[in-house]
């Protein structure tokens, strides 16, 4: 029994780990950790963000403060990434402050974990103020002396919070959206490749193969079937994004109205164009896998290779990362990869603003797509596809 | 319009796989490939379906060069692989819509092929089932019937009985042999099985590690022998060959 047993667990193990392909499973959370290691380190915010503070009326004891604090006191609106103005009502000083950002990302994420860090010892430092100052003893007053009124300043866009607080809001966006596209992603490039391999497995490729059928109008046919399956998963994403951004989104109040609270019409159909190009990119890349593989084992494993590329795109902006923040080859394998562009241009639905990107993004897809698809064209050859598991065969043998 | 096999070479790589191959097969008349697992029988039928370019070599199905114009001779051309499967969320009936679909003409010659398909494939109801339920022998009907249903004037089946009871394997070998007759269509067949050749075919080629060692009717390949089998075992053990081992 024992000896049987030991028998089929060697059987097994030989056959699985004298299979190459296998090992390549095998590195992938090894390439994954440390793809999310980089971009981990890539994305952080630095540990000291220049933080500059235009105060519109002259109050030597704020600006000394802010000073001893860090912050840099500009003397011009404009430049500025936080304005704070002053009032009075007979008991409290309250501080208007309006927080301008360009972007969400970490670095305005750093800066807005900063003013709130200054501003909220600003109480206490008054209070302290306030206490060696004769004649105050409201216990009211003396506790909470500094009221504060926030508006959060996105490209124009004013949204009348404090900034961290829309950092927390959005990050749940930030997170939903380019995890739900990276298994969209996933999940269209599987099915191709599941399209094709049992086709191959099933000996019915070569039958088609055989018949009346141009080459060309086999793979277009495939290519079709992917892209409607592939068009009808992007509106089921969209429709589940609209919901998600209802029920979530409108929690920050009554300031926009409507299904995808902060989105416009333009922002939203470039991101439905991107969302659809990436997904046929993937679905290009599993019809590429399928014709690349002898079965479906072989097809996992290349698809999970696959997961490596996509992945990259989705860790980088569910870490903050923004693409004016990087440089150099890891921007370049960012903008090469259709994906970065669908998932990049999620975070215009709350700052509204269009980076130019997309226009790129339509181009890399596009042109990536067509490449995938004429190498596909080439495999999908009798002889050639023959050739590929004459290979594996070879390979097989030689194990 | 007979079928011209010349020269055929096939190599993968350092493997070869059909060295030489030549035979001619006649209307109406089914041709056997004979030989045991890893022959070349199915790198040669993969040749004359147009699924594989030979390295060398030429086949012509009368006057259409296989070879060289795979797109026309396609027209003409019918094939089921070895072991071939169906797609499993498809009906039998939608199997046979789409191969006729892919070879009629116009509506009538449509519905004449589907008509055929069902009457050859023989399934009764099941035929508007998803194949999945079907079992092997079923499959292998459904398969056989979208072949000849749209008439070809060549017939490629490799191993078409393979793994089936011999109920469902007469009943497959009645088939193809009244198609060859009715129609004046070539089929060829491969099989290892020198049972079934013997009762198929009206001429056989038998081959091994490749070549061709002889080929002619059951009655010449015969000759004095008592079955095929010792015919096949003294052919095959004058042919041992010293260059690479044949794979398929």
């Amino acid at each position: 029994m024992k000896g049987k047993v030991r028998g089929l667990i060697k059987k097994d193990l030989l056959d699985v780990l004298r299979d190459p392909k296998v090992y390549v499973g095998f590195f992938l959370p090894l390439l994954i950790f440390a793809a999310f290691g980089f971009i981990s380190a890539v994305t952080a915010p630095p540990s000291t963000v220049p933080l500059s503070v235009y105060v519109s009326k002259n109050w030597s004891f704020l600006d000394s403060y802010l000073i001893t604090q860090g912050a840099k006191i500009s003397s011009s609106p404009f430049n500025s990434d936080a304005i704070i103005s002053i009032s009075n009502n007979s008991n409290f000083l309250i501080l208007h402050v309006t927080f301008n950002m360009k972007d969400i990302n970490q670095i305005y994420y750093a800066k807005a974990e900063a003013l709130n860090y200054v501003l909220n010892n600003f109480q206490s430092y008054y209070r302290n103020y306030l206490l060696k100052k004769a004649g105050v003893a409201d216990f009211k007053i003396i506790s909470n002396p500094v009221n504060y009124s926030f508006i959060t300043n996105i490209n124009n866009v004013t949204y009348p919070f404090n900034p961290i607080y829309i950092f927390e809001m959005t990050q749940v966006e930030e997170f939903v959206a380019p995890t739900i596209l990276f298994a969209l992603c996933i999940g269209m490039a599987e099915m191709s490749a599941t399209l094709i391999t049992v086709e191959q497995e099933e000996k019915t490729f070569e039958v088609l193969l055989s018949m009346p059928i141009k080459r060309y109008e086999i793979l277009v046919s495939k290519i079709i079937a992917s892209f409607v399956i592939s068009i009808l998963s992007s509106i089921f994403y969209l429709v589940g994004l609209v919901i998600f951004s209802n029920e979530y989104l409108s929690l920050l109040g009554d300031v926009q109205t409507g299904p995808l609270v902060f989105v416009n019409t333009t922002i939203f159909l470039i991101f439905v164009l991107l969302l659809i190009i990436s997904t046929i990119f993937s679905s290009s890349l599993g019809i590429l896998i399928g014709l690349l593989s002898k079965d479906l084992r072989i097809a996992n494993v290349y698809l999970g290779l696959i997961t490596v590329p996509i992945l990259i795109p989705t860790l980088f902006f569910i870490a903050g990362g923004s693409l004016s923040y990087v440089s150099g080859p890891f921007k370049i394998l960012l903008l090469l990869l259709p994906p970065t562009y669908a998932i990049e241009i999620t975070r215009a639905f709350i700052t509204r603003y269009l980076t130019g990107y997309w226009i790129l993004g339509i181009i890399v897809g596009l042109v990536e797509t067509l490449i995938i698809l004429y190498i596909s064209s080439l495999i999908i050859n009798g002889t050639r596809l023959r050739l590929l598991k004459n290979k594996k065969v070879k390979e097989d043998k030689t194990n | 319009m007979p079928l011209y096999v010349k020269e055929l070479f096939k190599a993968y790589g350092k493997i070869i796989a059909v060295r030489g191959i030549s035979f001619n097969a006649k209307e109406g008349k089914v041709f056997g490939l004979l030989g045991p697992n890893g022959a070349g029988k199915t790198t040669t039928l993969k040749i004359i379906s147009t699924v594989l370019k030979p390295d060398s070599g030429n086949v012509f199905l009368n006057e259409v060069d296989i070879v060289n114009r795979p797109e026309t001779a396609r027209e003409y051309i019918s094939y089921v692989p070895e072991d071939v499967g169906t797609y499993r969320n498809l009906t039998g009936y939608e199997h046979l819509t789409f191969a006729a679909t892919v070879y009629a003409k116009n509506k009538e010659e449509y519905n004449e092929f589907l008509e055929e398909g069902i009457r050859i494939a023989d399934l009764g109801n099941k035929i508007y089932e998803k194949t999945k339920s079907y079992s092997k022998g079923m499959k292998r009907r459904l398969q056989i019937a979208r072949a000849l249903m749209v008439k070809p004037r060549l017939a490629i089946l490799d191993e078409p009985t393979a793994g089936i009871d011999v109920f469902h394997a007469i009943n497959i070998r009645n088939v193809i042999k009244d198609f060859a007759a009715k129609n004046s269509s070539i089929v060829i067949v491969s099989s290892h099985n020198m049972f079934e050749v013997e009762k198929l075919c009206d001429e056989i080629g038998i081959i091994n590690q490749g070549v061709l060692l002889k080929a002619g009717s059951v009655k010449e390949i015969k000759g004095d022998s008592q079955d095929l089998e010792e015919v096949f075992m003294k052919l095959a053990s004058g042919t041992q060959l010293s260059s690479e081992k044949s794979e398929v």
